[in-house]
């Protein structure tokens, strides 16, 4: 069982990265084993919108807050492999915490991009400190999914929270749903459309500080998994952000929006597999203990097989997106095709390796008590986040017919 | 592009070699890099004692080039519209367009 295991361990890929940034890796990696895992399925079970902060403050304290942020602002500076070796490993352990992380991420990427002293003072410079920080992208509402993932279903957005200009400031109204880190972010980026612009069209990236009066929490959903990271909406009332706080330009929003989600579908894998390898992890312990009809259960042919194509899940996710990554680390402009595809082939192989796992083993696995559980809700969370099959399939077969 | 433009473009890249306030900047950023304007059709090499080992190949339009300078064009807007094209550390790509902004 040891020796599986190691075949299936990322850390043998680490070559391509500096020697710190192996370092911070393992200290994120042994933290995310020894302290996330074991308590995955407390949080998991926890009261809706419960954060256990002092695990994201030792997790602040490894430099999880600022994995992204450059070396020379204070930052782990990791390049977009290193995040998804790193979140790999904490969706392995509970892909809950691995979102609180990369959800800040999300909120720190377009900050960086602008490379606007003002912005990187007030909005990432508080990332460094000893008391964490979190931040928010708030992109989907009630009425618009796909119509703010596909540039051409822009003008088909309703409803959309609306940026109206006064003077040298915006006034942002409107409300925000399925937000990572809303109910506890301190920052978060926008996507509102300026007024006057049919559907989307005007969509414009705006950085909040959700202190700032008419912004109210709304709902915290109650959703299947990644329970540790809460989410839930964002109600703005009127909201004045100054104009010098649009990140992109004004109409710009949905051209970051598009380079930002390509960008995250690569750490969306990384998440992916590292939940594919968890559900691998789980039927191995099972499988080398089990014995039935005098021989452990990977000794028999078919449980075999179904460990077999759960191993080749996860190593085809890895390939893809360290391929990705080291796409998206290297060449510009931001790919779209090779992020999109890892995201596809990765979220498939957590929801197949928790359905074969479940399956391997069988009535201990569907009791409330295993950790089969939690793996298959969260399994169906890539799926999800950051588009879904459907919406990425639009993306591939734009890249493959153009 | 117009070679008037390219010209424009070059003429203002020649204030990152030498004593200038944007040289200085450059240098900051501690890489050499190749710039390819308007489709490989004329290269910068900086420093140009570097051209044999750039950090990073930058691609960019002698327009995008004057408008970046000219304040017309953002860095953002240069990445997210896929106008500025590199191989190599994306950031310090982006770094150079932000130098590119200086001149």
């Amino acid at each position: 069982m040891t020796t599986a295991r190691q075949l299936h361990s990322p850390l043998a890929d680490l070559d391509s990265l500096t020697s710190q940034h192996r370092k911070a890796i393992g200290q994120l990696r042994e933290f995310a084993r020894d302290v996330i895992a074991p308590t995955a399925a407390r949080r998991d079970g926890a009261p809706l919108g419960t954060v256990e902060w002092d695990l994201v403050e030792e997790a602040q304290a490894l430099g999880g807050l600022r994995m992204g942020l450059p070396e020379a602002l204070g930052g782990l500076g990791f390049t977009a492999e290193g995040l998804g070796y790193t979140l790999e490993e904490f969706a392995a352990a509970d892909p809950g915490f691995a979102l609180i992380l990369g959800a800040t991420g999300l909120f720190q990427t377009p900050v960086m991009l602008s490379n606007d002293d003002r912005l990187t003072s007030e909005y990432l410079l508080p990332f460094l400190g000893d008391q964490p920080i979190l931040g928010c992208n708030a992109v989907a509402e009630e009425l618009n999914g796909t119509d703010l993932v596909l540039a051409t279903n822009a003008e088909h957005a309703v409803d959309m929270t609306t940026a109206v200009p006064d003077g040298d400031v915006y006034r942002l109204t409107g409300k925000k749903k399925y937000i990572t880190n809303a109910p506890v972010a301190r920052y978060a980026t926008v996507m509102a459309n300026i007024e006057g612009h049919p559907g989307s069209t005007g969509l414009t990236c705006f950085v909040v500080d959700l202190q700032w009066a008419g912004v109210e929490r709304g709902t915290t959903h109650d959703k299947l998994g990644y329970r540790t990271a809460p989410a839930g909406e964002l109600i703005f009332n009127n909201v004045e952000v100054p104009a010098e706080n649009i990140i992109g330009g004004p109409s710009g929003g949905w051209d970051l929006n598009t380079t930002i989600g390509n960008i995250t579908r690569v750490t969306c894998a990384a998440i992916a597999t590292g939940i594919a390898r968890h559900s691998l992890d789980h039927a191995l312990a099972w499988a080398t203990s089990r014995r039935q009809g005098g021989k452990f259960l990977f000794e028999h042919q078919m449980s075999a097989r179904k460990i077999a194509d759960m191993a080749a899940s996860v190593e085809a996710s890895r390939a893809l997106w360290t391929k990705a990554a080291r796409l998206v680390d290297n060449s510009l402009p931001v790919p779209e095709f090779e992020p999109a595809i890892a995201k596809m082939v990765a979220d498939k192989a957590a929801i197949d390796n928790a359905n074969a796992a479940m399956s391997l083993i069988g009535a201990q696995a569907f009791q409330r008590d295993d950790e089969m559980e939690r793996i298959m809700r969260d399994s169906f969370g890539p799926r999800i986040y950051e588009g879904s099959p459907e919406a990425l399939a639009m993306t591939i077969t734009a890249h493959l017919c153009k | 592009m117009t070679n008037s433009t390219l010209a424009v473009a070059t003429a203002r890249l020649g204030a990152l070699t030498g004593e200038t306030p944007q040289a200085e900047g450059f240098r900051a950023l501690g890489i050499a890099v190749r710039l390819v304007i308007d489709d490989s059709a004329h290269v910068v090499s900086l420093p140009p004692e570097r051209s044999e080992a750039p950090d990073v190949t930058v691609a960019l339009s002698s327009s995008d080039i004057v408008a970046l300078a000219d304040g017309d064009l953002g860095v953002v807007q240069a990445l997210t519209q896929g106008r500025l094209g590199a191989q190599g550390p994306i950031f310090a790509a982006i770094g150079f367009a932000h130098v590119l902004t200086t001149l």
